[in-house]
């Protein structure tokens, strides 16, 4: 059992979930520093940088992911009773700015990663008895999480691109994952033209890269069908899933 | 498993397989710097060029220059009142340049850019060419007193100037008057330097052939290749951390090209001789709306090859401050070089006497014409690389 919620209405967290929690809650900040000092000092650090040029642009890029980190460690934190589907996401929430600083920004990332990194494995842990839950929700759910996941990218080569390319590039991506949030309260029509201007002006600034052509067609492909339907990663309360102290 | 249920899974793993092959593109496209054309440090040095201080200023100026192979062979020392320019010794193409000669011509042109900036800045200057003798590293001493700046049409296109590969208009002929206007370019300093245009459509198709031919020649000459090869740089990381070289953006290929060049895997030697030998004999050559022939009466004496570079240098920005393109195309006189260093039949050399006047020699080679595409620009080292302690 990872959480449960008590009768009176007060979560009582397992020790797992809880040193979890802690251990985002400092990766994520170490995280921020991390992106801080790349900021500041990077280039006269570059050997703790991983040997990256523009530690401008490198420094941004892990405050993001650091507060996107920070951000799911506060969700754990504030809702620890959270459906297993949400937790799941949180963890790769957690995961993903970890895994990912580690192949960019060096040594810098090494302490922050690791516990983000283990703060994720032992959310994902905590999910092992609610895995066909957690599996049923990812399959109801994939299109909505392909789309999100290449807005991400459209955020990410929108952040390389700078220019008013990137700012399309980045402003498409996250209009993507509103899109997708709040899919199923949008009335059709305007959801696809928001979806069509999240996804066109980027591909077409940059029709040569290849890449954006190709991401936008996946996310139309993906996009479309993820935001035609009501979803359900906010799925129903456990307490209503599971009547008060019910919870397996 | 009903078969609609499997129809839907097999379409969602498709797409959960075409959305992880994007994303190992997006990393690759962020890896190679698709997206960041002329972006990163590597490109700072034509931005911020004007922000140094001093005499660093002036420096700055200097290495926006063009230089064979992008080597940048220079290096820079400065005192009070003073800037001395040398041929930095660990920066050669080898094969391709094996007398130095297209070295000079590039140490002149960063001397013209620095005396330039110099006047631009409020300073009078007076340049002693080979100061230390002809066969020394010392390539010019520049001694700098405050005067009024004098801000020249040529010192304006310093940081603009690129070497532009892409087609040119065709069809479109270099006016009777922007040649004239190329001619009074020269002066004083630059009197053992001149440049000899050839115009005629008969005179082009003749250049453009020995050019396509010389670049078989060098492809054909597996150390020329090589050294070539040397200095393309293909990887992102690469090129800013090295900050030198031939680069794919700089190559005047299109958009889609480049992007597909940077994205596949590096391309060998052969891939890129055959790219090279396609670029001058399809595109280039074919386009050409005027040859240019840089020579000085002693193509081997350091201090007119510096004459040389300083006329080019003139001659390149005055080009972009009137809108036309240039592209300096040195196959012939690298070729004539190899085949004087190996004591082989000098086709080229021979060409190249014909081509000019007695009394000259030639230093190097260009085309231009009205540009199709904006160029993009080449990686420079920081200044800290090239000023010595």
């Amino acid at each position: 059992m990872s959480a449960s919620a008590h009768p009176a209405g007060v979560s009582i967290r397992s020790t797992r979930e809880r040193v979890a929690v802690l251990l985002g809650l400092v990766g994520a900040t170490l995280g921020m520093i991390a992106g801080l000092v790349e900021l500041i000092a990077g280039p006269s650090i570059r050997a703790w940088v991983g040997d990256k040029q523009d530690t401008t642009r490198l420094g941004l890029a892990t405050l993001a992911l650091a507060a996107l980190a920070l951000a799911a460690a506060l969700a754990l934190t504030h809702r620890p009773d959270a459906p297993a589907p949400r937790r799941f996401v949180l963890a790769a929430a957690l995961a993903v700015p970890g895994l990912v600083c580690f192949t960019t920004v060096g040594r810098l990332w090494y302490l922050p990663g690791t516990l983000l990194v283990m703060a994720a494995l032992l959310v994902l842990g905590s999910l092992r008895r609610e895995t066909k839950e957690v599996a049923a929700a990812a399959e109801r759910n994939w299109t909505a999480i392909l789309t999100v996941v290449l807005a991400g990218f459209y955020v990410f080569l929108g952040a390389t691109a700078l220019g008013l390319a990137g700012t399309v590039g980045i402003l498409g991506g996250l209009l993507a994952i509103a899109l997708v949030a709040r899919r199923g309260t949008l009335p059709r029509p305007l959801a696809l033209t928001l979806l069509l201007a999240a996804a066109l002006p980027f591909a077409l600034l940059t029709w040569w890269s290849v890449v954006t052509p190709l991401i936008a067609v996946l996310l139309l492909a993906c996009g479309l069908p993820a935001i035609s339907r009501a979803g359900d990663v906010k799925a129903p309360d456990v307490a209503r899933v599971h009547p008060a102290g019910a919870r397996p | 498993m009903s078969r609609r249920t499997l129809l839907r899974r097999a379409g969602l793993g498709a797409g959960t397989i075409l959305v992880a092959g994007s994303g190992a593109l997006g990393y690759r496209t962020y890896d190679q710097g698709v997206l960041e054309v002329g972006q990163g440090p590597a490109y700072a040095p034509w931005a911020n060029w004007q922000d140094q201080e001093g005499l660093r200023a002036l420096v700055g100026a200097a290495i926006l220059a063009p230089n064979p192979h992008n080597t940048q062979p220079w290096l820079f020392g400065l005192a009070p009142g003073r800037i001395d320019l040398f041929a930095d010794p660990s920066r050669n193409i080898g094969a391709i340049d094996p007398f130095k000669r297209e070295k000079y011509v590039g140490l002149g042109a960063a001397l013209e850019n620095l005396v330039l900036a110099a006047q631009a800045s409020g300073y009078a200057n007076r340049v002693t060419l080979m100061p230390a003798g002809l066969h020394s590293t010392h390539a010019a001493r520049v001694e700098l007193a405050r005067s009024a700046p004098h801000a020249s049409d040529l010192s304006r296109q310093i940081a603009r100037r690129h070497t532009n590969r892409y087609p040119y208009v065709q069809g479109k002929d270099i006016p009777a008057a922007a040649l004239a206007a190329m001619a009074e370019l020269g002066s004083t300093e630059t009197a053992n330097a001149r440049f000899f245009w050839f115009t005629g459509g008969a005179q082009r198709a003749q250049i453009g052939e020995l050019l396509v031919s010389a670049t078989e020649a060098i492809i054909a000459d597996a150390d020329q290749s090589r050294s070539d090869y040397d200095w393309f740089r293909q990887s992102w990381d690469e090129i800013q951390r090295q900050r030198d070289g031939i680069t794919v953006d700089a190559a005047g290929l299109s958009d889609l090209t480049a992007a597909l060049a940077k994205l596949l895997p590096a391309q060998s030697r052969t891939a890129t001789d055959d790219a090279w030998l396609d670029a001058t004999r399809d595109r280039q050559t074919k386009t050409a709306a005027a040859y240019g022939i840089l020579a000085v009466h002693d193509a081997s004496d350091n201090r007119q090859r510096l004459e040389g570079g300083r006329l080019l240098e003139r001659v390149h920005l005055w080009i972009t401050g009137h809108g036309l393109a240039l592209q300096h195309m040195n196959q012939l006189s690298e070729r004539a070089d190899r085949e004087l260093e190996l004591a082989i039949t000098p086709q080229f050399g021979d060409a190249l006497r014909e081509l000019v006047p007695t009394g000259w020699q030639t230093l190097t080679s260009v085309r231009i014409g009205y540009p199709t595409h904006t160029p993009h620009k080449s990686p420079r080292r920081p200044l800290e690389a090239v000023i010595l302690a």
